[in-house]
């Protein structure tokens, strides 16, 4: 037997062990391996490799407030020094601890505010619109103030407004007095799901301009129609509050009942949904008057006493309007039994300290102006009042002119209007702050105002999100954190406060301060301000404002550093500044005093009385249209990259251009869950995404408004349509429901 | 180094999230997450921590909804991605009980994605990108993770780290309790989530996680996850037992 091999056996063997070896692991570890030792060896690599952050192992902390909405959050910035370029950058975003407004928390938005500094939808220099009208083109700052100010000059009969999410800042005092000084200048305010407006107020309760808010930690039973009391409104430390309050036992437990045809975040966790037809929430409220009324679980002889038209006119009472709104007749129209009603009604007088909040969701605006006088209507028969534990009025938190120069004074400031008391078609000239209220305005609602025939939009924003997207001039303002501004008392505390929004890092130069635009604009019209903050910046104002609190010797102050409260009766002038610019708060403790316990259900003696009509049933066959969304729809804020996680990266949030249906509507429409679909109404049509949910009201459309998160991703089939652009603006500006119909696509 | 053992787990009261997405914000800012492509879903985003609404399968009005905070369960008895990792790229500390995936070590073969029945482990489908500028804000105590590895929750083990230091600094052997805590439980604005060790008796989260209404999902599985969740609400516990991604009441979010 030979042994010898040959040269066939050898190429035998080794082709046979290249063909093995390719089913063995080893070449594909290899592979793997390698390609992981490429990546590993430069990672992070690109672009990232050079920006990303060379921390040199400094980390700082730096207090300051949130502006991203107007509920004056404490924020503290977790920053670290980057060797590399020797500046400093945020790395991190927590509440401060033991805050009095903000409670130690910050919401979703605020937990990544520090990437908005680069946003993608950030804009870095002056822009206008172009001539086709569909994209922006860089302008020189100059030219845009030249231009603003010729248009303010040729304004005519047209006003020049400013819109302010936000009012009662220092710059909001700015924006007033330069208005004021405009023979046609208006200062206008956009509803907010969280305040209180004081046309409500005023007509129902006559408090001369008093502000109120809700003393919800003292309350018993909330009652809220279409509120998201749990999911974003009022203050961090407000919801802190009533979530620890929910959890006790007994007498003391918080109850919350939610009365809204939209099974919302609220409604899901409330301790009762009362889930009435679109539309006749306040037919609701009425019928629970009626039952109290009736069954005399108030206090009768008060209302007699203290209100004009209880019972007393004989046309248009209080008593004779709650008549024709019994439990039985308002079963039929919200879809309610008439004892479920009686009940909610019966709890609510029991468990007091009660209250009935009112402010509709983010995305749907207000209620009408008759909706909201049946609601306080039922706060005035709780004695809900400036009661503890019920609505109360804040002391008035002083603004930043010396009282000498007679700023303060209304006649030298524009006085606020609200949005839809401003007349259709007479603005020449808007002006848009960036601030955001956390509620969204529909354009279509802004547009109305505006004069038809020639108008100029100006946007001092830093993003182009919003209603920014609009505008036919954006002057772009440094953006969160870049800049210094003041945070007064957000719209639903109980209590005046004030904080400082301290600059925590410079902004880019190509950015110009709301401040420099009044000032410059000013200047170029020759308009002498009333006051000499010509000369001053905002820090020197944030001064005089703080000088005013402190002269005033009332409430306690917030240390930041240390998490203490202090009496402001025991620090100095210098060191309440120190305070407040380290992220402290100054805070009330007091509410104000009622100028009057007189109340008026209806206006009824006035030229313009409440009119609520009668009873009817809800119409059949129609599918109501209804938006939702949450606090800061619509901007910047929501629409952070990282937010992704929310809307896109998990179903938690319904992203933009999806509407919720129940079964049975889709179905009975044809659709099919996740398919396309066409919404239509009379003021158009839109393409939506369908989802099914078996908690929905049959009957009903929510769909969810907002920007479509990534800016710079978006791709041409990603617009920026809202379902708001489809739904109908009413006379009186809102537009909660919209009648719809639904097709496949 | 701490000397004494510890068993790091959180009790979750799902009566109190609101499904706010704190937590999942303050998670991925945290632990330098990017924001999935445009194209990204909910079955290729990145969500270390993810909320799912759940509830209890009947039709209007009668339904009723629950948020469930999932993140790592933090499998205390035989963590099936570990057993399944060929790479040893999971690994349970002995001295706090944390599971940690450490994504050098990973090759992507997701086994350990197929074997966790809390479906809590994410594949890094792309290169981590951040709009420019944005990526000079990310936390300097957490590393990037690559293309074609597993991630998931590591209850923020480098805050462990830094806790630890800190202590060693002030010349503590042990820290204290509330000095680390994970950036989810910090973020939570309802105080949903107690996070601390079980084995201390004395804990919150001890007593918590001892309570009647306490549960853990898919516990009939032996896994013996460090995460509990707490509900007063029957049809909630039960649940409980249902895999959390298939649950026949899940449903999408309304708003």
């Amino acid at each position: 037997m030979s042994h010898t091999i040959s040269r066939r056996d050898w190429l035998k063997l080794v082709g046979g062990s290249a063909i093995g070896f390719v089913f063995t692991p080893i070449p594909w570890k290899i592979l793997d391996e390698s390609a992981k030792w490429t990546q590993s060896s430069s990672f992070p690599y690109g672009r990232h490799r050079e920006a990303h952050l060379q921390s040199d192992g400094r980390i700082s902390f730096r207090y300051t407030t949130c502006t991203l909405c107007p509920m004056a959050c404490g924020v503290r910035v977790r920053c670290a020094a980057d060797g590399g370029r020797g500046s400093l950058e945020a790395v991190g975003m927590t509440g401060t601890p033991g805050h009095p407004i903000g409670g130690g928390s910050l919401c979703a938005m605020g937990l990544a505010g520090h990437f908005l500094r680069y946003h993608p939808d950030r804009v870095g220099n002056p822009v206008k619109r172009t001539i086709d009208k569909r994209r922006f083109a860089p302008v020189p700052y100059d030219e845009a103030i030249s231009n603003v100010v010729l248009a303010i000059s040729a304004s005519g009969n047209g006003s020049v407004a400013i819109l302010d999410s936000h009012p009662d800042r220092t710059i909001s005092y700015v924006y007033r007095d330069f208005l004021g000084k405009l023979k046609n200048g208006i200062y206008v305010i956009p509803p907010s799901c969280d305040s209180m407006p004081t046309t409500v107020t005023d007509r129902s309760l006559n408090t001369g301009g008093l502000e109120f808010g809700y003393d919800l930690i003292n309350s018993r039973t909330i009652v809220s129609f279409g509120t998201p009391i749990l999911d974003g409104w009022g203050t961090q430390g407000q919801f802190g509050s009533i979530s620890e309050a929910r959890r006790h036992r007994g007498q003391d437990k918080l109850r919350l009942i939610q009365i809204e045809p939209i099974h919302s975040r609220t409604a899901q966790l409330a301790d009762e949904w009362i889930p009435v037809r679109p539309g006749t929430e306040y037919a609701f409220a009425l019928a629970m008057a009626h039952v109290m009324v009736h069954e005399k679980l108030c206090d009768i002889d008060r209302l007699r006493r203290d209100s004009k038209d209880f019972d007393g006119l004989a046309g248009n009472s209080f008593v004779r309007l709650i008549e024709r709104f019994s439990p039985k007749c308002v079963a039929e129209m919200t879809g309610i039994p008439a004892d479920r009603i009686a009940a909610a009604a019966k709890e609510t007088v029991t468990r007091r300290p009660s209250v009935v909040v009112f402010g509709g969701n983010p995305a749907s605006g207000p209620f009408r102006p008759e909706e909201q006088a049946a609601f306080m209507g039922l706060n005035i028969l709780l004695g809900s009042i400036g009661t503890r534990g019920g609505l109360v009025a804040r002391r008035e938190l002083p603004g930043p002119f010396p009282a000498s120069h007679g700023s303060d004074n209304p006649g030298h400031l524009a006085v606020k209007t609200q949005l839809a008391d401003v007349p259709d078609g007479s603005i020449g000239v808007l002006i848009i702050d960036g601030a955001d209220s956390g509620s969204i305005v529909p354009w279509q609602a802004i547009q109305r105002k505006l004069s038809a025939d020639r108008h100029l939009v100006v946007s001092l924003t830093s993003y182009l999100a919003g209603n920014s997207v609009n505008a036919d001039y954006i002057l772009p303002s440094p953006a969160y954190l870049e800049m210094s501004g003041d945070v007064p008392t957000p719209p639903s505390a109980p209590f005046a406060s004030y904080s400082l929004a301290s600059r925590v890092f410079p902004g880019p130069a190509t950015a110009v301060s709301p401040l420099d635009f009044v000032k410059r604009t000013s200047a170029a019209l020759s308009v002498r301000l009333g006051y000499r903050y010509q000369s001053y910046d905002m820090e020197s104002l944030l001064r005089k404002r703080a000088e005013k609190i402190f002269s005033r010797g009332i409430g306690r102050v917030f240390n930041a550093e240390t998490g203490e409260n202090e009496k402001l009766t025991a620090l100095s002038l210098s060191q309440f500044w120190n305070m407040l610019s380290g992220g402290g708060c100054w805070i009330d403790e007091v509410p104000a005093k009622l100028p009057t316990t007189r109340f008026a259900f209806l206006d009824s003696e006035s030229r313009t009385p409440v009119n609520i009509t009668s009873p009817k049933r809800a119409d059949s066959g129609e599918i109501a249209l209804m938006p939702v969304g949450t606090r800061g729809i619509g901007t910047a804020a929501q629409s952070n990259p990282i937010m992704s996680k929310l809307n896109r990266e998990s179903d938690l949030r319904m992203p933009a251009g999806t509407v919720s249906l129940n079964p049975v509507t889709g179905e009975a429409a044809g659709l099919k869950d996740g398919v396309k679909a066409r919404v239509l109404t009379t003021a158009g049509s839109m393409t939506v995404k369908v989802r099914f949910d078996r908690s929905a009201m049959p009957g009903t459309i929510l769909a969810a408004v907002g920007d479509l998160t990534g800016g710079s991703e978006r791709t041409n089939g990603e617009t920026q349509d809202s379902i708001l652009q489809i739904c109908k603006i009413e006379n009186d500006s809102t537009w909660r429901i919209t009648n719809a119909a639904i097709e496949p696509a | 180094m701490s000397a004494k053992r510890a068993k790091y787990g959180m009790v979750i009261d799902v009566d109190r999230c609101t499904g706010c997405g704190a937590c999942m914000i303050a998670c991925a800012a945290e632990n330098n997450v990017p924001p999935g492509p445009a194209d990204s879903t909910d079955r290729t985003g990145i969500t270390l921590m993810r909320i799912y609404r759940a509830d209890n399968g009947k039709d209007f009005p009668e339904n009723e909804s629950v948020f469930f905070p999932v993140s790592c369960q933090q499998c205390d008895h035989h963590p099936p991605c570990v057993s399944v990792c060929p790479q040893n790229a999971v690994e349970v500390d002995a001295a706090t009980g944390i599971v940690a995936q450490i994504p050098v070590r990973c090759l992507g073969c997701r086994y350990c994605m197929a074997a966790c029945p809390y479906h809590a482990r994410y594949f890094n489908w792309w290169d981590p990108v951040w709009p420019e500028g944005m990526e000079r804000e990310l936390n300097p105590d957490v590393s990037l993770r690559m293309r074609g590895v597993v991630e998931k929750c590591n209850l923020c083990f480098h805050r462990l780290q830094t806790a630890r230091e800190k202590a060693a600094a002030e010349g503590r052997a042990e820290i204290i309790a509330g000095e680390y805590v994970p950036a989810c439980v910090e973020a939570c604005p309802a105080a949903a989530i107690t996070f601390g060790d079980l084995l201390d008796e004395e804990s919150e989260v001890h007593r918590l996680s001892q309570r009647g209404e306490s549960f853990r999902l898919l516990e009939r599985l032996g896994t013996g996850p460090k995460v509990y969740y707490t509900s007063e609400r029957e049809w909630v516990r039960a649940l409980a037992e249902k895999d959390p991604a298939s649950t026949p009441g899940r449903t999408a979010a309304t708003d």
